[in-house]
C-alpha cells in the first residue's frame, strides 16, 4: 500500500469540538423534522398512548383494583402508559425509521460522508430522547390533572432513574431490532408485534397478577415488566421513598448490555442485496 | 440547447491538455484488483490509474462489474485482493479526513422524503468543512424551481438530480458518479453533461460509469471499456479500440444510368486498400485511406459530371467498437 497521509488517530474524538456539537444539533433537529412530517410515526409514536391514556383511565374513573391491595386504578395505569410510551418513543420509533432508511438507501448515502458513525446515532437517539421527555410530560400532566394521580417530590430522583434507564435499554434494543428487519414493508409488524405482546402481557393496561405465574414470569424477563413495576412503585404512595428497585433496575441494564452487543455484531448500513 | 451541445462535445479544458493535472499524481491507483461473490468473479483483475483531473469513464454493459469496482473505491465493499489507493487513503480505513475530499452518487440510493430540496442540501453540506453553498447547488443541476419542494413531490430525474447535487455539496475534489443520466429525458443528460463539464474546468477528479457511448464520447478524457471484470480497452474515447485507425466505411447511391462495372478501380492506386461491394443501388466501400478513395472516386464522378448521391464517409462509432470489444470477450 501506498504511504498513508492520515494520521492515525485522525478520527478517533476524545474530545468533542464546538462544532461537532453544532453538527449533533443540526443532526437531531433534521431527525425531530422526519419525524414530525411523518403521519404514521406521529400516529403510533404519541396519538395511540395518549389515545389509551384517556379512553383507558375514562372507562375506569374510581375503579380500585383488589387484585393490587385495592390500588387505585389510576395510581397503576398512569405509569403503565408511562412504560408503554417510553417504548413507542423509543424502541419502535428508532426499529422503524432506522429500517426504512436502510431500505431506501439513506443509511448507505450517509456513512459515504465524513459524518462519524456514532454522531449519526447521537443524532438519532437525541432526537428521540426530546420526543420521550414530551410524552413523558403529556402523560404526567394528563395523570396529573384529569386523574389526580400524585407525582411524589421524594421519589423524583427514582423516577427520573427509572425513565433513563428505561429509555437507554428500550432504545438500544430499538437499533438492535432494525438490524433484522430488511423490507422496511414486512418490517412493521416484527418490530411492533413483540411490544404489543410484552404490553398486554406486563401489567402495564390491567394488572397480570391474574396471569398464570409462567407468564408473569416470562413478562418478568423482558424489560417492560420492570420498566413498569420501577415506575408504578415512584406514584404508589404505599411505597417508601426513595423507592428504587434495585433488581428491576438490573434486568432493564442488562437488556441494555444485550442490545448492544446485538447493535454493534448485526448493524448494516446496507441493506441485504437479493 | 445547441450552445450547451457544443461545449460538451468541446470542453474548454481536457486534462490531456496538461492544464489542471500533474502526471505524477494519480488521483486513483488499482492493482491486481480481484472481488468475488461467490463463484462469480465479479472483478477479475483489475488495473488502472486514473489521473488527477481528468475525467475518466468506466464503459460496460450490466453486470460487468463497474458498480463493483466503483464501491470498492468508494469504501463500501472489500476487495479480495489487490492494492487500491484513492487520494493516497485505503478506501477500505479512510476515515472522515478522506470522506471530506470525494463525493458519491451511488447507482441507487434514497434521500430523505420528508426534507424539502433546500433542507436536503442543508443538511449533507453540514457535514462537511468547506461545503459549496446551497444555492450555487440548486443552479449547478437547475432545481430552481424546487426548492421547497418536498423529496416525495420530486420525479425520478429531478431526484437524480438532487443527488448530484448531494454528490457535490462537499466541494470534493474526486467525484464518483455511478450511471448518472440512467433514467434522464435527452435534455436533463445534456445539462447534467454541462454540470460535469463544468467539474472538469474546476480541476476535479471525475470516475464515471456508463453504458451510454455518447456519454462516454462526450465526457470522457479517457474511457476504458470493461466487460467481466476485466478491462477490454483503454483508450481516448476517438482512439479506443484503434477507432483512429481502422477502416471507414464510403456510402453512396449509384445513378440509374451508371452500372457498377463503370466505377473507376480504387486498387490501383499505391498506398489505397478498398473493399467495394454493391447491393441494389447502394455501395459501400470500407478502406483504411477514405481520403485517397474518395478522390479516386470523385475525380471520377467530377469528370464524368455524375452526381453521387447520399454520399457518406463514416468512422466506426464508439458502439461499434464497443460492441466489438465486449462480444470478443464474452
Ligand atoms: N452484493 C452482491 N452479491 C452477489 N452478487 C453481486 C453483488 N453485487 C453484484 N453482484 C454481481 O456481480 C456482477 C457485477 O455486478 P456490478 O458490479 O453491479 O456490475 P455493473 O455495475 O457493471 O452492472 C453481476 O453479475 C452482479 O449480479
Ligand atoms: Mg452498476
Amino acid at each position: 500500500m501506498k504511504a498513508q497521509s492520515i494520521p492515525v488517530n485522525e478520527h478517533k474524538y476524545v474530545f468533542i469540538s464546538s462544532k461537532d456539537i453544532k453538527l449533533l444539533a443540526t443532526q437531531t433537529a433534521s431527525e425531530q423534522k422526519i419525524l414530525w412530517r411523518n403521519r404514521r410515526a406521529i400516529l403510533f409514536t404519541f396519538i395511540l398512548p395518549v389515545a389509551f391514556l384517556v379512553f383507558l383511565g375514562a372507562s375506569n374513573r374510581g375503579v380500585h383494583l383488589k387484585i393490587i391491595g385495592n390500588m387505585n386504578f389510576d395510581t397503576f395505569f398512569v405509569p403503565g402508559i408511562l412504560a408503554f410510551s417510553l417504548v413507542s418513543t423509543t424502541y419502535s420509533n428508532l426499529a422503524l425509521s432506522i429500517a426504512v432508511q436502510r431500505d431506501q438507501g439513506i443509511l448507505k448515502r450517509i456513512k459515504g460522508t465524513p459524518l462519524p458513525p456514532w454522531m449519526f446515532f447521537a443524532g438519532k437517539v437525541g432526537a428521540t430522547l426530546l420526543n420521550s421527555l414530551l410524552m413523558v410530560v403529556i402523560v404526567l400532566a394528563v395523570g396529573r390533572f384529569a386523574y389526580g394521580v400524585q407525582i411524589r417530590v421524594s421519589t423524583l430522583p427514582a423516577l427520573i432513574v427509572d425513565l433513563l434507564v428505561g429509555a437507554a435499554c428500550w432504545s438500544i434494543l430499538g437499533i438492535a431490532m432494525s438490524t433484522v428487519v430488511n423490507r422496511a414493508e414486512g418490517g412493521s409488524p416484527i418490530v411492533t408485534l413483540p411490544y404489543i405482546v410484552l404490553s398486554f402481557i406486563s401489567g402495564v393496561f390491567y394488572p397480570a397478577q391474574a396471569e398464570p405465574a409462567w407468564l408473569q414470569d416470562l413478562a418478568r424477563a423482558f424489560p417492560l415488566e420492570p420498566l413498569a413495576r420501577s415506575l408504578e412503585a415512584a406514584f404508589d404512595p404505599f411505597v417508601a421513598a426513595p423507592a428504587f428497585r434495585g433488581t428491576d433496575l438490573l434486568i432493564m441494564l442488562a437488556w441494555t448490555a444485550v442490545g448492544t452487543v446485538l447493535s454493534l455484531r448485526f448493524f448494516r448500513w446496507e441493506r441485504k442485496s437479493s | 440547447m445547441h450552445a450547451i451541445k457544443d461545449e460538451v462535445v468541446t470542453p474548454v479544458c481536457r486534462a490531456s491538455d496538461g492544464i489542471g493535472y500533474n502526471d505524477s499524481v494519480h488521483a486513483i491507483e488499482i492493482k491486481e484488483l480481484f472481488k468475488s461473490y461467490g463463484d462469480l468473479k465479479a472483478v477479475n483483475g483489475l488495473d488502472l490509474t486514473v489521473r488527477t483531473g481528468e475525467v475518466f469513464c468506466f464503459l460496460g454493459p450490466n453486470g460487468a462489474g463497474k458498480t463493483t469496482t466503483v464501491e470498492i473505491l468508494e469504501g463500501y465493499r472489500k476487495r479480495d485482493s489487490g492494492t487500491v489507493s484513492v487520494l493516497g487513503y485505503d478506501p477500505e480505513n479512510g476515515g472522515r479526513a478522506f470522506r471530506e475530499r470525494i463525493g458519491i452518487m451511488l447507482q441507487e440510493s434514497g434521500i430523505q422524503t420528508q426534507l424539502s430540496v433546500r433542507e436536503a442540501l442543508d443538511l449533507y453540506r453540514s457535514y462537511y468543512s468547506h461545503p459549496r453553498s446551497t444555492m450555487e447547488l440548486i443552479e449547478m443541476v437547475e432545481l430552481n424551481g424546487s426548492v421547497d419542494v418536498r423529496v416525495e413531490a420530486l420525479s425520478g430525474g429531478q431526484r437524480r438530480r438532487l443527488d448530484l447535487a448531494l454528490a457535490l455539496a462537499g466541494d470534493p475534489e474526486l467525484v464518483f458518479l455511478d450511471e448518472p443520466t440512467t433514467g434522464f429525458d435527452p435534455a436533463a443528460r445534456r445539462n447534467a453533461w454541462h454540470t460535469i463539464d463544468g467539474l472538469r474546468s474546476l480541476g476535479k477528479t471525475i470516475f464515471l460509469t456508463t453504458h451510454y457511448m455518447d456519454e462516454a464520447q462526450a465526457l470522457a478524457d479517457r474511457v476504458a471499456v470493461i466487460s467481466d471484470g476485466q478491462i477490454v480497452a483503454l483508450d481516448t474515447p476517438d482512439r479506443i479500440g484503434g477507432r483512429n485507425t481502422t477502416t471507414s466505411t464510403i456510402r453512396f447511391l449509384l445513378p440509374s444510368s451508371i452500372s457498377v462495372n463503370d466505377l473507376p478501380t480504387l486498387s490501383n492506386m499505391e498506398h489505397l486498400d478498398a473493399d467495394m461491394s454493391a447491393e441494389g443501388e447502394s455501395v459501400t466501400i470500407h478502406t483504411s485511406r477514405p481520403d485517397l478513395a474518395l478522390y479516386v472516386l470523385t475525380s471520377w464522378s467530377v469528370g464524368k459530371n455524375i452526381e453521387l448521391s447520399g454520399l457518406t464517409v463514416s468512422r466506426p462509432t464508439l458502439e461499434d467498437i464497443y460492441l466489438e470489444l465486449t462480444e470478443e470477450n464474452n
